[in-house]
């Protein structure tokens, strides 16, 4: 207490004595000022991103149209901080700030869509490609907030949240034409509209976009041994296709968006016995609708409500040309795995402005939600056709979440944000998430900012309930759990925001697929789960921990009236998993440690070409998915991306652009081989398109 | 016929909801837009000559809670500006009954600046507009939707940052004049 007080005089002293701005200072300071980005993902209200209570960032149509990007990864990747995304099967892994939990199926970070959750219910996986199935031309931006998130947001939010908000009518109010293609073999096509009326003495918004994307790359499979022949070669039937549709109807302060999606892709990557085979596949399907509505009560209050419904289906084939991969008696075999869920709930939130001028808030809400899971595992005999189910379960249950939070704003030189977050499910128990942060605008365009947040992850239905021949369920799985603390420094000088932030986070509680003791089998054979005479089994267990800790730093700004803008960003870490069963510690596969882009682009406005330039860099991470000892590690990596594009009058636009990527492989193992074989001593890992190049046409009007 | 009835229902509450909402909404923090305005108002050419020694500005309110609630906060944020362009700052609230009413107080006590809360319609934005055409005061809403309806300045939300709505043809009108280098900050129209 003693030591604090003359700091706060020295600050106050500071302040009071900065020198007045002149007119240029202003100026600058007032292009500072707008390119501020305004988030509210963190406390569910609006606020900039220096006050928010947390590590925030927002990637915008225009950095997103510059740079000719049209997918999730691609934006975190160049435009992000903090986050990466690491080409995985058939799909993207993510992590963040050096810990990434390679085939997590994106369940540690919290994806939303103008706040709805897309994190499903069976196995809660999300996507961070082009499989989310979002319409890209429909976003208007997107909020990324490191770190822990659980305090409003419950489940999943551990790595942190991603929330794409789309545009409102006003702002793509016309008809939008998109159709783009490329090599290697990629064509996209959007239609969009947005019309706003009044009518009935209110304003009704209407937004909507149909997307369809789809690719086909022709590949390279490193050779390996296989059942006496050899596995990989050229591939040509690789290919992923992603319908996808969203509507958001806005009238007043009434919200509802409809959204509907496909992604389906080959999968012969994943279980790869037959190589190149059109019919190995898998399938993602959604629909779901989101209503919100939310108006000030009296002077004080602020009311909202949320009602919302989700229907997903996982569809997974595998044809395996060897008995080895097939049941007892059956020589080849399809394997089909189902996975579907089914979810609604609502939300209610009150909002406490005690003494009216946003200085003193409370939120308090609650959330309630049910769930219901169906999903099998079944092989089809190749020559009978006869279908064996091996697995198949669907339960169900609710959870419920309360929230309080409080804002406090005593001075102008303080801002403190306190709130938690209780889950409780019958099944589960309940998990306090706790969040508290200090922001402190300490000096001219400076600002201090110190966060402890906690997240939570429960246990997926189907970590929990899924079993077969050689697998016990573990219905009594604790909660993943992270706890966080972070410390951010930020100085605007004129449009230009610099920002610098060290983290620790300890992660416990990790589920992890081990190898069933002894006795964990004979309860299961006891309890009639597994058969008489099984010796080997897996389950999922509370095993790993990690301890991760490193520094984020990042800039961006403008110049020249705002058409130039440039940022960069680099995440430095360490991170380490313990507790998997050899007793040390080790990296974590696929995840760097060293990540970072940096970009520019120029606009100069009316009919001229705007022309973009980003890279991108990815230190060396230890390969996953591999047996081979030690770890092979996969290489650093170097990815540039160019844009042009500009307008041909009428409407009618243009864009070029390429991508370029320095390594041709991903850091994850494929094949059937996983280990050193005779004549096989280095992992094949999955390939990559080293190269991009499209081009497209737009109409707007 | 079940269904019908309830998707009757369904729509009799979506509209009854949507109708008991504002028409209007803030998408820009009130506390940023008070930020905002004042570093603007530094480069309107004209303000020394309209502010006569203190730079007045007047809250405007609009019955209804989400406009009394947004006033409280500007008026927080305003009064906190102790100086405005090196001129002491009074901040004045005060509820709109008429756009003479309202033409009249800035001639007479020299309001410098006018913050409109939310809740001022369309209509009632021209009419402002016209009476203040003449009067040497600036405008700004918490709305954007009213700008080009006879308010000089608003502050939008554009792809996650703020953007400076200004109508130059009602500045015009209300001897506003704003320098080159902050117009190049600003969505104008003419």
């Amino acid at each position: 207490m003693r030591t604090s007080r003359p700091i706060v005089a020295a600050v106050l002293a500071a302040l009071a004595l900065a020198p007045a701005p002149g007119a240029a200072q202003d100026l600058s300071d007032l292009a500072g000022l707008l390119n501020e980005p305004v988030v509210s993902t963190a406390s569910k209200s609006a606020e900039t991103a220096g006050l928010a209570p947390a590590t925030t960032s927002v990637l915008t149509s225009d950095d997103l149209r510059r740079h000719g990007i049209t997918s999730l990864d691609e934006a975190i990747n160049f435009l992000g901080l903090g986050l990466l995304t690491e080409p995985a099967y058939g799909t993207v892994e993510i992590g963040a700030r050096g810990v990434l939990l390679s085939g997590d199926y994106g369940t540690h970070v919290l994806l939303l869509v103008d706040g709805h959750a897309l994190n499903e219910q069976w196995n809660s996986t999300a996507y961070y490609d082009r499989n989310a199935a979002i319409p890209f031309d429909l976003v208007d931006h997107i909020e990324v907030i490191l770190g822990p998130g659980s305090v409003l947001y419950g489940s999943n939010a551990m790595l942190g949240v991603i929330n794409v908000i789309t545009k409102r009518a006003r702002d793509y109010a016309g008809v939008h034409l998109v159709a783009e293609g490329g090599v290697p073999a990629t064509g996209h096509a959007s239609i969009g509209f947005g019309k706003q009326v009044e009518a009935f003495g209110h304003t009704f918004e209407l937004t909507g976009a149909i997307d369809g994307y789809g690719t086909r790359p022709p590949l390279e499979y490193g050779l390996q041994p296989f059942d006496g022949g050899t596995w990989g070669g050229d591939a040509s039937h690789g290919e992923v296709a992603v319908p996808s549709a969203h509507l958001r109807l806005v009238v007043g302060d009434l919200d509802i968006g409809l959204r509907s999606g496909l992604a389906k892709r080959t999968a012969d990557h994943i279980y790869g016995t037959t190589f190149d085979d059109p019919e190995n596949w898998e399938r993602d399907r959604w629909l779901s609708l989101d209503a919100k509505w939310s108006r000030s009560v009296g002077r004080k209050l602020g009311l909202s409500a949320r009602v919302y419904g989700d229907l997903y289906e996982y569809f997974f084939v595998s044809p395996f040309a060897t008995a080895d991969d097939c049941l007892e008696g059956q020589a080849t075999c399809t394997m089909r795995n189902l996975g579907s869920s089914r979810w609604a709930g609502a939300e209610a939130s009150a909002t406490v402005d005690w003494r009216e001028d946003g200085r003193f808030v409370t939120l308090v809400g609650a959330e309630v939600r049910r769930s219901w899971v169906h999903s099998w595992l079944d092989f089809r005999d190749g020559d009978t056709g006869e279908d064996t189910r091996i697995a198949s379960y669907a339960p169900a249950g609710t959870t419920v979440g309360a929230y309080l939070q409080q804002t406090l704003h005593p001075a102008r030189w303080l801002s403190l944000n306190a709130g938690a977050r209780l889950d409780a499910d019958p099944d589960l128990g309940s998990h306090l998430s706790p969040r508290v942060a200090a922001v402190v605008p300490a000096w001219r365009g400076g600002t201090l900012k110190a966060i402890y947040s906690e997240a939570f992850r429960a246990p997926s239905f189907f970590e929990r309930a899924y079993s077969d021949t050689s697998w016990i369920a573990s219905p009594d799985l604790d909660p993943e759990t992270v706890r966080s603390l972070e410390g951010v420094v930020e100085q605007r000088v004129g449009a230009l925001r610099l920002r610098a932030s060290g983290f620790r986070t300890g992660w416990q509680d990790l589920v992890l697929l081990a190898d069933a003791t002894p006795g964990q089998v004979a309860a299961a054979i006891a309890r009639g789960e597994l058969a008489a005479g099984t010796t080997d089994a897996y389950v999922y267990e509370n095993a790993s921990r990690v301890n991760s800790y490193g520094l984020n730093a990042d800039l961006d700004g403008s110049a020249l009236g705002q058409r130039l803008r440039y940022g960069a960003g680099v995440t430095v870490a360490r991170s380490r998993r313990e507790g998997d069963g050899d007793g040390g510690s080790e990296r974590l596969a696929a995840a760097a440690e060293v990540f970072g882009n940096a970009r520019v682009s120029w606009v100069p406005g009316g009919r001229r070409p705007f022309l973009s330039l980003a890279a991108r860099f990815v230190g060396p991470r230890p390969v996953s998915h591999t047996d081979f000892d030690p770890t092979p590690e996969a290489g650093a990596q170097v990815e540039l991306r160019a844009a042009l594009g500009g307008s041909l009058g009428g409407g009618l636009g243009y864009q070029l652009a390429g991508s370029w990527s320095s390594d041709g492989k991903t850091a994850y193992a494929v094949g059937p081989a996983r280990e050193a074989l005779p004549g096989y001593d280095e992992q094949a890992l999955l390939p990559r398109a080293r190269f991009q190049l499209m081009a497209g046409l737009r109409f707007d009007r | 016929m079940r269904s019908t009835r309830l998707l009757k229902l369904a729509a009799a509450i979506a509209f009854t909801a949507a109708t008991s909402a504002r028409a209007d909404d803030v998408p820009v923090p009130i506390n940023l837009q008070a930020d905002l305005l004042y570093m603007i108002v530094g480069h309107d050419r004209n303000l020394a000559a309209r502010a006569g020694g203190t730079v007045h500005t007047l809250v405007l309110t609009k019955s209804g809670d989400e406009g009394v609630r947004a006033s409280a906060r500007f008026r927080s944020a305003a009064a906190a500006k102790a100086a405005v362009a090196g001129l002491p700052h009074v901040v004045e609230v005060e509820q709109y009954t008429t756009p003479a009413a309202l033409a009249d107080a800035c001639r007479t006590r020299h309001i410098a600046i006018v913050w409109l809360s939310p809740g001022f319609s369309g209509a009632e934005a021209a009419a402002i507009g016209h009476a203040l055409a003449g009067v040497s005061v600036l405008t700004a809403s918490a709305s954007p939707a009213v700008v080009h309806k006879g308010i000089v300045l608003g502050f939008d939300l554009s792809a996650g940052r703020t953007r400076i709505l200004a109508d130059l043809t009602q500045a015009a009108k209300q001897h506003v004049a704003f320098g080159p280098d902050v117009l190049g900050l600003m969505a104008v129209s003419r």
